[in-house]
Parts: structure tokens; sequence; C-alpha cells
């Protein structure tokens, strides 16, 4: 299985990257790490006659975290997420999704901007970045503008992104005291496995032993896109943290999702681990939420 | 045991340093000026059709095409890719057993999907796939057989004239008088037994998964010789088939063996070396390559069986076995390649475990719309191992007895038939694995402790065993020639066909030649993989490699060392029972009056005239030892398999955490090689029971040809693995030595299955057991502790 032929091009920066996608449009794509494109490509799913390589753009590949939102260039790796320090302190749902993915192989190409840009309803990394309520900056020849992820996903592959525009950054704010997050996937291997389930839970609470005021949980493989369970955070809001109610979003969820049956897993089954893997994930960012000061 | 110099020694693998460092040559690698490339063109859209039409008139048009080939344009000759037709007696393979050719090079009647309809030659791998795509191919579907309860259906299309009911095979009368194998009226001796525990269970359709996609690069040479380089793990049953196939005599066909990547009996018999040889014979003097895509590998390229295996097993209150009885129903798929091994030796592996008071076995296959079934590691006792191993539990379960100590009581042992009736264990050292492995498990701490234990994470303990054979005398033929030629500088060559699957099989000859010569590693080197200077050898398979070459290799070394001594009886006027080797030196026993091996080596060769005397220098001729090797038994190994499990019970997720594979190897030539041998085996046993199925859909059409969604075990999923190798010599074996390569990927299987069974107190009738199907079970028949169970 051979590669079709297309021209590589290796723009300097952003602007020059932003023109020829400009120029080439519909017969062009973008790469970064290429884990998904080039399957996809092998596989004849598409045939670009033009790649557009965005890896060697340096502010794409940088970490910012000295301000209250957290910036993160579309280019960074996900092994760089899976090792910083100051993502596990700050979004450590993040991190924990960050070291599901792949193998150590495909994490060092496979980039933050990539896992989202591809819109994979199994994806590792949306969920933790969506319950962060992270927004994505998209770029072009004529302007700039930043979507937030809960309306960046469009369907299976299809995002809100134009064909003139490059996703450049992630932007996330740096939770408040007393907020924690959690995330977990499950497949049936422990690691290199495409998900049967994956959940993200971030609870915030109003003091250690407060209530939860803000709550987001975001399921993934159960819908054509990472889906929100609103019924589920309706229910924690306001309420007093405890495995009880935990319980009660957990089953919420299960019927806030759409999965399909599949032989991966049954519709039944897969709803029946949103409730586990929500449950579970609200324990988890819980226990961050009470010592996070 | 006495202490040896070479064998038993931790030395590297003589091909390790190659295959770490990416040099190793495999047959994708291999480049020749103007080599073509051959294109499969394979039907994917159906899994029985007919091909209606063909059109190939733009494909033909795209640059660089060579040739376009369709059924008719090579040979249209059938034959089976398995090689049963050389293993047993023509007459036995034909009218006993009813082998048949039912395989043809492209074919217009697509049996399942993956299935070659033509193929296209090219000057480039760009031309032959832009062709490939051009092709325009109608077809017209035919009624689709999935299982064999379906394709025996009295209305279904019948796949081959001469089998009737859709039956490949089932054990034939002449050879097992009522379709059966075993002994004693079982319906009688099951009326005695206190309990009786019976399923029904279904095995999976496993893919060996070998790292080397299949590739073949094939040439029909200016002197009329037919070449194929081929990564093969028989090369002269090939060389055998090839000639038959083509027509052509053994010396116009040369097999030239590549570096193996992986086997496992996806590589037993042929697979496309017919495809590209008859590509190849359609453009002589020009080399074509062909290879497969892993995706291609799943449809086109044999699976193991799957199938419905039923079995009940009366037992006394006390435990006795009184009856067995059991029939495993093999799913074939389209052709019949293996259609009559597999159903027998499933149930060889039930009959050769226990002392059960009588026994029954049926054993048969069915056509079905699915790739063909072949030779997969274990080779039907994986099957065995999960159905046997968890109603032997059930049965311990259920009489209150501990399945060790059952074991321990009711395996069969030296001097009892072994799994062919009237062929007796020559040694069994598998009380030693069953109590040494749950020592090292901690099995009675641990099945109390787990007896009592609550919460979402359930663990548990299982346990199971295992007969396995090396070699298949006196069922098939073993034979394996070897020749050791002595070089001037006192060092040999040993030259013969076996195969090193990465098993670590040629270190271990080659330590065993060492050996046997009093040779270091260094003053041995072994020649394998070249049709036109090795003799025969019936090729890997049955686990034979090290107990049958190993055998012939030390034939061929005392014929060399034979040769030695007699020429030293004249140089050091003794008598030949007098002397022994020693340090490349002849003695005299009890003196040190010696002479130097390259006395006679040397001079042999370079056999001067002495121009002072007139007469030569020394004895002349160089000295070669042969052999060929038939062994007289099959020494097969035992094995006690101990897995713990941790269940999630509110995801039906299984971590393994230890395993402790406790084995009986006679003597570890090359104790790296068992115990990765044995560490292998039990990630392909554990993704038998656990993960790995190969899925169809309605259509009959493959859902998970690839890696990402065939879910084999990876690093991250293993557990921690203690192995436990147990060395009391075999009578027979090379320095004691029994097969290990395919049995390492028996016991895992029953073993985490028993382990979930304890876990949870369910079991699975149904392989892979995988977290959905755990959970389900939990929800529908709740989780019961084993407080009753000691």
């Amino acid at each position: 299985m051979l590669l079709p032929k297309f021209d590589f091009h290796a723009p300097a920066t952003t602007e020059e990257a932003c023109q020829m996608l400009t120029e080439l449009g519909k017969n062009a794509k973008l790469i970064a790490g290429g884990t998904d494109l080039m399957v996809n490509m092998k596989h004849r799913l598409i045939s670009p006659e033009h790649l557009i390589s965005i890896s060697g753009i340096d502010e794409l590949t940088k970490l910012d975290s000295s301000d209250s939102v957290i910036k993160i260039g579309a280019c960074f790796t996900v092994a760089d997420l899976a090792e910083s320090e100051e993502i596990g302190k700050k979004l450590s749902a993040l991190r924990t999704g960050a070291r599901a993915l792949g193998s150590p192989l495909v994490r060092n190409l496979a980039t933050i901007g990539g896992n989202i840009g591809t819109a994979r309803p199994a994806a590792d990394i949306p969920p933790s970045l969506m319950v962060y309520g992270a927004k994505a900056v998209l770029k072009s020849s004529t302007g700039e503008r930043t979507v937030s992820l809960d309306k960046f996903f469009r369907g299976p592959g299809l995002t809100e992104i134009q064909a003139n525009e490059i996703l450049t950054e992630i932007q996330a704010e740096t939770p408040p005291p007393y907020a924690g997050a959690g995330y977990i996937n499950l497949g049936i291997r422990k690691a290199q496995d495409c998900n049967l389930v994956n959940v993200a839970s971030f609870v915030a609470l109003d003091g250690p032993d407060g209530i939860i005021k803000d709550a987001r949980i975001v399921m993934g493989c159960v819908g054509p896109i990472h889906l929100r369970a609103p019924s589920a955070e309706k229910l924690l809001i306001g309420e007093k943290p405890s495995e009880a109610i935990f319980a009660k979003a957990g089953a919420a969820a299960s019927g806030d999702c759409t999965p399909i049956d599949d032989f991966r897993g049954s519709a039944a089954y897969k709803k029946a681990m949103v409730e586990v893997l929500t449950r579970r994930t609200l324990g988890l960012a819980y226990d961050e939420a009470k010592y996070r000061g | 045991m006495a202490e040896m110099a070479v064998v038993g020694k931790r030395i590297p693998k003589v091909d390790a340093r190659e295959k770490v460092t990416g040099r190793a040559t495999y047959a994708d690698d291999i480049r020749f000026p103007g080599m073509l490339y051959g294109k499969v063109v394979r039907c994917w859209e159906y899994a029985h059709a007919k091909v209606k039409k063909l059109d190939i008139s733009e494909a033909a048009q795209v640059a660089g095409i060579v040739k376009i080939l369709a059924p008719g344009d090579v040979t249209q000759k059938g034959y089976n890719t398995g090689v049963l037709d050389l293993m047993a007696p023509i007459e036995v393979s034909k009218n006993v057993l009813g082998d048949i050719e039912d395989q043809t090079v492209f074919t217009d009647h697509v049996k399942h999907q993956g299935d070659a309809i033509c193929g296209i030659i090219a000057k480039t791998e760009e031309a032959a796939e832009r062709a490939a795509e051009l092709l325009k191919v109608e077809y017209e579907p035919l009624p689709l057989y999935l299982t064999a309860e379906e394709s025996m259906k009295p209305d279904a299309m019948q796949f081959r004239p001469e089998k009737s009911g859709n039956r490949a095979f089932q054990l034939p009368d002449a050879m097992f008088p009522g379709n059966v194998y075993g002994w004693g009226d079982v319906d009688e001796a099951m009326e005695t037994a206190d309990i009786i525990v019976e399923d029904a269970f279904y095995v999976p359709k496993q893919k060996q998964c070998q790292m080397e996609p299949h590739t073949y690069v094939a040439l029909y040479d200016d002197r009329g010789r037919l070449n194929c380089w081929t990564s093969t793990q028989m090369p002269k049953c090939v060389h055998i088939k090839l000639s038959k196939l083509f027509e052509l005599p053994m010396t116009r066909v040369k097999i030239s063996q590549t570096t193996i990547g992986g086997g496992f009996g996806a590589r037993l018999g042929m697979i496309g070396e017919p495809i590209a040889c008859a590509m190849a014979m359609t453009v002589p003097g020009k080399s074509v390559k062909v290879s497969y895509l892993r995706e291609e590998d799943w449809v086109a390229s044999e699976s193991r069986h799957p199938g419905t295996y039923k079995m009940k097993i009366g037992f006394r209150k006390d435990g006795t076995p009184v009856a067995v009885d059991a029939h495993f129903t093999g799913y074939e798929g389209g052709y019949y390649t293996h259609a009559s091994g597999v159903p027998f030796t499933t149930g060889a592996w039930l009959a050769g475990m226990y002392k059960w008071g009588t026994c029954r076995y049926k054993g048969d296959t069915y056509f079905t719309n699915h790739v063909p079934c072949g030779a997969f590691r274990g080779y039907g006792n994986p099957q065995t191992n999960f159905v046997m191993e968890q109603l032997v539990d059930r049965g311990c379960r259920e009489l209150n007895l501990d399945p060790v100590e059952w074991r321990l009581k009711w395996h069969k042992d030296v001097g009892d038939d072994g799994w062919c009736m009237g062929f007796k264990y020559p040694s069994c050292a598998l009380d030693e694995c069953l109590r040494q492995g749950a020592e090292a498990i901690g099995w009675k701490e641990k099945r109390e402790k787990y007896a009592k234990q609550s919460g979402t994470k359930r663990r548990g303990l299982g346990v199971a065993v295992m007969n396995h054979t090396s070699g298949a005398t006196p069922m098939l033929l073993e034979h394996t020639t070897c020749t050791v030629r002595l070089n001037e500088d006192v060092t040999v060559e040993v030259m013969l066909s076996c195969s090193d699957l990465g098993t670590g099989a040629h270190t271990a000859l080659q330590q065993i030649a060492a050996e046997t010569m009093g040779f270091s590693m260094e003053d041995v080197h072994l020649k394998a993989g070249d049709s036109d200077v090795a003799g025969y050898d019936i090729g890997a398979h049955a686990s034979r490699t090290l107990y049958v070459g190993g055998n012939a290799v030390i034939a061929a070394c005392e014929e060399v060392k034979k040769q030695i001594l007699e020429r030293a009886v004249k140089l050091l006027k003794a008598k030949v029972e007098d002397l022994e080797i020693k340090d490349k030196k002849i003695f005299v026993k009890g003196t040190d009056k010696s002479v130097d091996i390259w006395e006679i080596s040397y001079k042999g060769v370079y056999n001067y005239i002495d121009p002072a005397t007139g007469q030569t220098m020394g004895e002349p001729g160089q000295i070669q030892g042969y052999s060929s090797f038939f062994p007289p038994h099959n020494s097969p190994p035992f094995a006690a398999c101990f897995v713990e499990v941790e269940v999630d019970t509110e995801t039906g997720d299984v971590k393994v955490l230890e395993l402790v594979n406790a084995y009986d190897i006679g003597r570890a030539i090359h104790p790296p090689s068992v115990e990765g041998q044995l560490d292998g085996g039990a990630q392909q046993g554990l993704g038998f029971s656990l993960t790995e199925e190969t899925y169809y859909d309605e259509k009959g059409l493959c859902l998970n040809n690839s890696f990402t969604d065939y879910k084999m075990l990876g690093p991250s999923d293993m557990p921690k693995i203690k192995t436990i190798l147990i060395e009391d010599p075999d009578p027979h074996g090379p320095f004691g030595a029994k097969s290990c390569g395919e049995s390492g990927a028996v016991t895992p299987v029953g073993a985490s299955a028993n382990a979930i069974y304890h876990a949870l107190g369910i079991q699975f009738t149904e392989a892979p057991i995988t977290p959905e199907k755990i959970l389900k079970a939990i929800k529908e028949q709740g989780i019961t502790t084993c407080e009753t169970v000691p």
C-alpha cells in the first residue's frame, strides 16, 4: 500500500502557511505529526495533492503558562504534554489523556492540534480539554478567531475549521482553587488501543468542604462527536460531593449519550461504561479538587 | 545432570545482532536489477461469489504494466497449501483421510473474502496498484455459509462435489472405528458417574499475527530453474510441492529461505509461493516480487480453527473421571487445507491428558465462507485446553476438590498412552511442574484468601495443565537429514534444512553440534535455507525442529567423530574403543598420549605427496558425516500454568497480574530461547482466552483485519511472568530435550479462564472472554465467591 503522490510544502511562519492554504485551497491538507493523516492517505480515504507541514513553525510548538490562560501551540507534541509538569499541575486530566494516547512512538509525533483537528470521536485529548473549557484559536490570512471546543466539533472528521484556516493554539483557563478533573479511557488493551469509551469530568467546589458550583462531563465514543452530559452536570451543581451523587450523575450521563452497536461493543455496554466512568472520573475530580487550594 | 560445555549455556542467539540492528535480510529486503512487482487482485466485496466478467482493458493501459493474468493465464492445476500429502502415505491421505487439492492460483469462484482472482505484473509497485484500481470485476453473489451449522444444511450449495453435506472431514471409520477416537463404553461409564459436567463451547478464529508480512521473490531463470525466495517454515516441502505444481524436476526448483519474521504455523506449507511462482513463470528471466499487505494477510493466509466444541465429563464423588465425551466441529473456511489435521489432534490432546476411564471423541470440519484454517501454534491444543480445563475445574468445584490435587492424581504419566494410543509416555515431570508452580504463585494461600473477598475488584487464581508433542511420530512422517563437514582447520560446517522461526532453533542446533564434537560455538557454523545444498527436512511443524533436528545433528557429528577415531587408530597405534576426543585432540584414554585432530583434518584435505618419500602425507580424504534420521518417539512435554487475575466487576475488565509457567522441558539446550518461547506463548494463549477473535459482518467480510481492531495483548497488558524449567532428561530427546515451540500457548488459555472462574464463580463458554461478556454474565448470573472451594 503506497502513499498517493503529493507535493510537500514546509512554510517557516504561520502567515506563510495561511497564504499557501489560501492559494492551494481544497487540494491541500495540513500535516503536523501525520499519525492520522498518513494512515488515511495510505488507505486512499483522502489523496490531497499538497501537504503543508506546520511542524517546523516554531511558534506553534510552544507552551506558555505564564498567564492565567494557558496557551498550548497546536504542534506541541503529545509526548511533551504527557511529560509537562506545568500541565500536570494545572490541567492534570489533560496530561492523563496525553499519557493514554497511542504508544511512545506515536506520542513523539502526534500533536495536540492534530488530536483535536482530526475530530475522531474516540480521541483521548478533547474530553479533558473540553471539561477545562478550552478554546481553539483559528488563523487565516484575513484574521483570527477563537472557538470554544464545545462548538468546535461537527461530526466524525468534521470541525469548525474553514478551508483557509489553521488551528494554531489551544487556550485553557487555569482552573480556580478547589477545582479538579479526572480522565479515564477504556479499551480492550491498556495501551495502543482505540478507546471503547472515554470520559472526562470536572468539578469546582466553593471551598474545601463546599458544594459543587460548577461541573462538566464530556463523553467520547458514544456519539458522532464528543458529548457533554448536560443532565448529569445539572444535577451535580449545588450539591455536596458524595459517592451517591456521583453515582446519580453517572446514571444521568448514560442517558445523555447516543452510542451505536458495533463489533467493538454494543450500545448497551458503552452506556453502562459511561455510567461507571462518569462516576469514577467525578471521584478523581473531587479527590483533586479537595486539595487544590 | 552432567555439566556440559555448550549445551544449557545462556549464550547470545546466533542471529540476535542482525535482528536487533535491523540488518537481517527478509524477503522484502531483496531487490534485483529490473525486478518486477506482482500484485494479487483479491475479491474484497464478497465472501462467496462467481466472477461474471473481468474487464482488464482500462487497467492494461496503465504505463508500466507488463501483464495482467486471469485464472486461465497460469496453471489451473489444483493444490493444497497444507502438507499432509507428504507427511502420510498418499493412499492414506487421499483414500482414508480424504484430503483434496481444491486450491488454484487464481479463481473465478470466490469462496472467501480475499480469494485471489487475478494477478498484475508491473514495472513499479505504483503502476501495479494503479492498474488494480482500474480493473473492473462483475460478480454474481452466491449464498453465504458462515457457520458449520449453516453449511451442513441439506439445501446448502455444495463447496466440493466429493464432499457431500459440505463436510470437509470427519475421523474416518477405516482408521477410527465408529468415527470415534477413544476407548471403552462411554455411555455405560457415564451411568456410573456421580456428577456430570457438560457444555457447548465456541473457540475463536485467532490469527497468528507474525511480524513479517508474507513476501516472495520468484524468478524463472535462463537455465530453466524456478527460484523462490521465501520465509517459509518448510523449505523442503515447498521445494517438492512447487516442483509438482509446475511439473519440473526438483533439480529445476530452488528454494532460498530468507530470515523468518515469525511463523506460528502461518508459514507451515505454502501460502503465496504458488501465486508468486506462477506469475514469474509468465515472464522468464525477470524476477517478480509479490508482497501481501497486513490487511491481506488476514483474508488470504490461514488462521486457527474456530468452531463449536461440546464436552461432557462424568466424575465419581472421589474425583474419578469415569468418562469423557467430546465433539469438536471446526469451521474450515473456503478450502480444505488442514481440514483433516486439527479435528484429530484436538481430540488427541484430550485423550492424552488424563486417565479417563472411557473416552469418546468426535472431530469434523465443514466448509464455510471464511479464509481457510491451517496451522497455528498448538494445533488444536488451545481449543481443548479452553474447554477441558474449565470443565475439570467445574467438576472439582462441584465435588469440593482442589484443582491442583485433582490434576496431580489424574494426569497421565510415564507408561500411560500418550496422544497417540499405544505410544507410551517415556518421561513426565508434570508432578514437579504442579508442585513447584503452585508453590511459586502461592496457590493455597491465595485460593483461600480470594474465597472470602468482596468489593468491586475480584481476584482469582487458576491452573491448567497440558501435554503436547515433539514431532508427530508415529502419526506423520518425521525425517531430517544432516551433513557435517570437517574443515581442514578443525571446524565443522553443519548443513541441514531445519528452520528457525525466531525460536532459537539454529542457536540450539549449533550448540548440540558443538557439544557433540567437543568444539566451541565458534568452531561450528550452521548452514540452512538453501535447497540446493541440504537434504530433506520435513519442516517446522509439531514442535519437532530441535527434537528431530537435534538428533540428526548428533548422528552426523558422531559419524564424523567415528571417522576421525578410525584414522587416529593408525596414528596412535591403539584400539578405537581406547580413544577419546578432547580439546580438538584424540587421546588414548587414561594417558597423555595424543594427536591433534588437525593432523587428520588438514592432511586429509592437503594430502600432498612427500617429495622425499614419494608417499602421501597422512590419510587422504575430507571427512564428512551424514545422517538421515527418523525419530522413534515423540516425547511429549508437559506443563502446568498458574494465572492470577483481577476482574473489575463494574467494567468487566480483566487484568492478568501474574503468570507462572512450570514446564517439563527435559533439558533446556538454550534456556533463554526456551523462556522466550514460553513467554511468547503466554501472550498468544492469553490472547486466545481474553481478547483475540477475527470478526465478520453479516456479508462475511472481515471487520478487524488490522492491528487497530484485532486485539493482541500489548506489553502493558502482559503480567509478571515466572518461568520454571523442570529438567528431567527424556530418554529419546537430544541431550534429553523435549519441545517448547508451540506448547507455551496452550496452558495460559485454560489457566486464565479458570482464574476468572475462581474470581467470579462464572464460567465462559465462548472465547475470547471480553469485558462485555463478563459484565453481561455478572448481570445475568451474579458473582459467587468460592468459599466452599478449597
